[in-house]
């Protein structure tokens, strides 16, 4: 089987893990609301409803504050016969405090002020390959020394009020802030003798805002509807890459230098969510979000489904689980298309919070799989064949006052 | 699955405590008012209760079994009664016991030195001497019950 | 536990309060109210009591009051929290009307006994008062509307307060009860919940189940005949209330009782 040569900077472009703006649900925030698989736009009661729907801040029945971790995230992607029939893997593990929140009640209003880490990846990668003998020219030592992290948070203010008994209306107002960086070597021993290597940095900071309002709906007793509409609008983004490298058959290292301003293309978010509350003990949420993006963007449209459900078994525990969906908003991979990936995500959460007289702490967890192609040659069409898996073990605290 | 499971949690299985907390409950040989009662429990009495028969719930208490009122009953064990008048009343360790539901029935009922205080709050807007006459009238729970219970029984009409 | 269950799946009904779960619900159920938090409720319910007795004063009819007085005695030490002592009243005011102030303290409007044909009404009147202090609804209704939304006693911090804030903050509060009692009335479920313990005391004491049935008859044709104006402003409609009742009869054929109509004459309408 001809495999294709692996030049320095073929993996340049698959780097595409947890933290990748392929997905728009790559964390989900909140305790309650991540054990409920997201489905929280027409609930979003308390802290966290900041993010999910301001305008459920208005129902919240106290005053409180909020916080929660993925207290350990990892993601396991692989790409199957990648190197000379080999799967390269690629994990990344770390701990990302996801949300914390205040919310403030006052006679007829509801403030709050919260922080989410809505993206976060911290990868590191140290992998040797030897012995390649299916390439183009064979190859003794492939060395890949990877180390990306790239999170995007969210800070700001929220108020919510309540327009009569039956109807809400909220907004939120959130400073976005990206940071990217990735440092890339790789060095190739060749069996003839001759080496490549390749230096490779770049770094990506965003700066914007993240208008968010939300409305939320009582129908008929004991159901509840909400929407929300948000967009990040980014003011400044700036991408400054440098690379230094020596390809085969070269006796000189080569450096370049490249800045970008160009923004990237953010979709609106649309998200529509149902509730019922059957009793004090039950409830089961809905939602369907759609995310928009202009035509001149290489994205596509993506509808994400979630289904949720939080049942207290008394008044001190409770138990929540959900299904959802994080499909890639990357359009399909064609014989044109170059260095993308293609992967929709499906994933499930469960679970468990213990309730005191004004406090709650939750334990969770957050699980999805998917499959899919990749291009991870550089300037070529072929498609490996990709799988991911993350896993996220959650705890949260909430305390009324 | 999970409502069938909720509702079940609602109703207590064979072998939940529960206290009788009226002054006196009737044990019933059938869950139906009109017959006359194995015995009469005391209030405070633990019954083992088990399955609902409309406002009845069957119990199993001093090696018998029977039916109760269920608004006889209740999860948490009742207060003794305390003297009203001559009882110091402590508060400073019960008052703060909270998750099984304990009041102290001397703390409440008892009234504190300056029991006017809340008058002199109101001022002008309250007629305290009236709600001390009502309080006057009270009648000692007993008594009272047996009243309550007997169609024929007839109140002290001298003023 | 079975009544605060009862409360717990039916007291969240309301448009707002459906969202409410099981934790906060079991919250203001009262299911972990303290020694400190009955005794407020008592400070301040005898407070509101005596707000109530300055605007309408006692009826003078001492028998009429002790025969009030005794039975609603008798009926608490069956139905009534056992850590309290309820104290009844009637007041001298033609409204058709009964009050049920925290801690207890209960009053019925002359209106509303002259309204009443037998002592089983009357137990049912009393046992439906005694039901909104069981639940404390008016305390939890306050609690609702207090300035912070915790669960802590904030009423004992105020009635305890020495201070002058403390002192206006009482007599605020004391002033939105009277609103609430005279005015805007308890949620619509409170007011279900009250008529369901009712009818469950009126069969538990050996009454005449059909008593809340004459009764209920009697507000509507008073509300029909543009009376009892209050009461149609803050209770549900009768036709609702009727449904519970005859849902209740249905399931429960034997809950026939004693009316007592002779007793009740003698002290109540002699």
């Amino acid at each position: 089987m001809r495999t294709l040569k692996l030049a320095p900077l073929a993996l340049l472009c698959a780097l595409t893990a947890r933290a990748d703006m392929d997905h728009q649900k790559n964390t989900l925030i909140g305790g309650r609301a991540a054990t409920m698989a997201g489905a929280y736009t027409a609930i979003s009661d308390d802290a966290s409803g900041a993010f999910h729907n301001p305008a459920g801040l208005a129902w919240a029945t106290s005053s409180s504050f909020s916080g929660s971790a993925n207290a350990y995230s990892t993601t396991d992607t692989t790409y199957k016969a990648a190197i000379d029939g080999r799967d390269w893997q690629r994990e990344s593990a770390n701990l990302k405090p996801n949300f914390f929140g205040v919310v403030q009640k006052t006679k007829n209003q509801t403030f709050a002020f919260s922080y989410a880490l809505t993206d976060s990846l911290v990868e590191h990668q140290d992998q040797i390959w030897q012995n390649l003998t299916g390439t183009v020219d064979p190859i003794d030592l492939y060395v890949l020394n990877l180390h990306t992290e790239d999170n995007t948070y969210l800070v700001g203010p929220s108020w919510s009020r309540k327009l009569n008994d039956k109807a809400s209306f909220g907004a939120s107002l959130f400073y976005h802030y990206r940071v990217y960086r990735r440092a890339q070597s790789q060095f190739l021993q060749y069996t003839d003798g001759d080496d490549e290597a390749s230096y490779n940095n770049v770094t990506k900071k965003e700066k914007g805002l993240r208008p968010k309002v939300g409305l939320m709906l009582t129908p008929k007793d004991k159901w509840s509807v909400g929407v929300t509409l948000a967009k990040t609008h980014l003011v400044t983004a700036l991408t400054d890459a440098q690379e230094n490298e020596k390809a085969k058959g070269n006796a000189t290292y080569s450096f370049a230098q490249t800045k970008s301003r160009r923004k990237r293309g953010t979709p609106l978010e649309l998200e529509t969510g149902v509730a019922y509350f059957p009793s004090a003990f039950l409830v089961v949420s809905a939602n369907v979000d759609y995310y928009y993006f202009a035509a001149d963007e290489a994205r596509d449209d993506v509808m994400n489904l979630s289904v949720g459900a939080e049942w207290f078994l008394s008044e001190k525990h409770a138990l929540r689980g959900g299904l959802y969906t994080n499909r890639t908003n990357t359009p399909e991979l064609t014989s044109v298309s170059r260095n993308r990936e293609h992967i929709d995500l499906y994933g499930l959460t469960a679970g468990y919070t213990l309730y005191s007289q004004q406090s709650a702490i939750t334990f969770g967890t957050v699980a999805s799989r998917g499959e899919g192609k990749a291009q991870i040659y550089t300037g070529s069409a072929a498609k490996a064949d990709v799988s991911r898996t993350t896993l996220d073990f959650l705890i949260s605290a909430d305390y009324g006052f | 699955m999970p409502f069938l499971l909720t509702m079940l949690a609602l109703f207590p299985a064979w072998g939940a405590d529960f206290y009788v907390k009226s002054l006196k409950a009737p044990l019933l040989p059938e869950a139906r008012n009109g017959v006359p009662p194995i015995i009469q429990l005391e209030r405070g009495t633990k019954v083992e209760a088990g399955k609902q028969e409309g406002p009845f719930t069957a119990v199993k208490v001093a090696g018998q079994s029977g039916f109760v009122n269920k608004l006889f009953l209740t999860d948490r064990p009742p207060e003794a009664k305390s003297s009203l008048l001559k009882q110091e009343i402590d508060i400073s360790t019960k008052a703060r016991r909270r998750a099984s539901g304990f009041t102290s029935a001397a703390a409440a009922r008892g009234l504190k030195e300056d029991s006017d205080a809340i008058f002199k709050t109101l001022g002008d807007d309250a007629d305290g001497a009236a709600v001390k006459k009502v309080e006057a009238w009270n009648v000692a729970e007993a008594a009272a019950a047996d009243f309550l219970g007997n169609p024929d029984a007839a109140i002290e009409t001298t003023p | 536990m079975i009544a605060g269950l009862l409360a717990l799946t039916i007291s969240v009904t309301s448009a707002q309060d459906f969202r409410m779960r099981a934790p906060k619900v079991a919250q203001l159920n009262g299911a972990t109210y303290s020694a400190a938090d009955v005794k407020a409720e008592i400070e301040f319910g005898r407070g509101l009591a005596a707000r109530i007795l300055n605007t309408y004063p006692l009826v003078g009819d001492v028998v009429m009051q002790k025969y009030v007085a005794t039975l609603g005695a008798g009926l608490a030490a069956q139905v009534g929290r056992p850590e309290l002592t309820f104290h009844f009243a009637v007041i001298d005011s033609p409204d058709v009307n009964a009050y049920a102030c925290p801690g207890g303290y209960i009053l019925l409007t002359h209106g509303l006994v002259k309204l009443l044909a037998n002592e089983a009404e009357l137990v049912g009147v009393l046992a439906h008062e005694i039901a909104h202090v069981n639940e404390r609804h008016v305390v939890k209704k306050l609690k609702l509307k207090g300035k912070g939304d915790s669960a802590v006693d904030g009423l004992g911090a105020m009635i305890g307060g020495a201070t002058a804030s403390f002192r206006v903050a009482i007599q605020t509060l004391s002033a939105e009860a009277m609103k609430l009692l005279f005015e805007e009335g308890l949620m619509a479920s409170e007011e279900v919940d009250a008529d369901k313990i009712a009818i469950r005391a009126l069969h538990a004491t050996g009454h005449d189940v059909n008593a809340w049935v004459t009764l209920l008859e009697k507000l509507r044709k008073n509300l029909a005949a543009g009376q009892a104006k209050v009461l149609a402003k803050t209770h549900p409609k009768v036709e609702d209330r009727m449904q519970l009742v005859h849902a209740y009869l249905k399931n429960n054929p034997n809950a026939a009782g004693r009316t007592n109509e002779q007793r009740f004459t003698r002290y109540a309408h002699p």
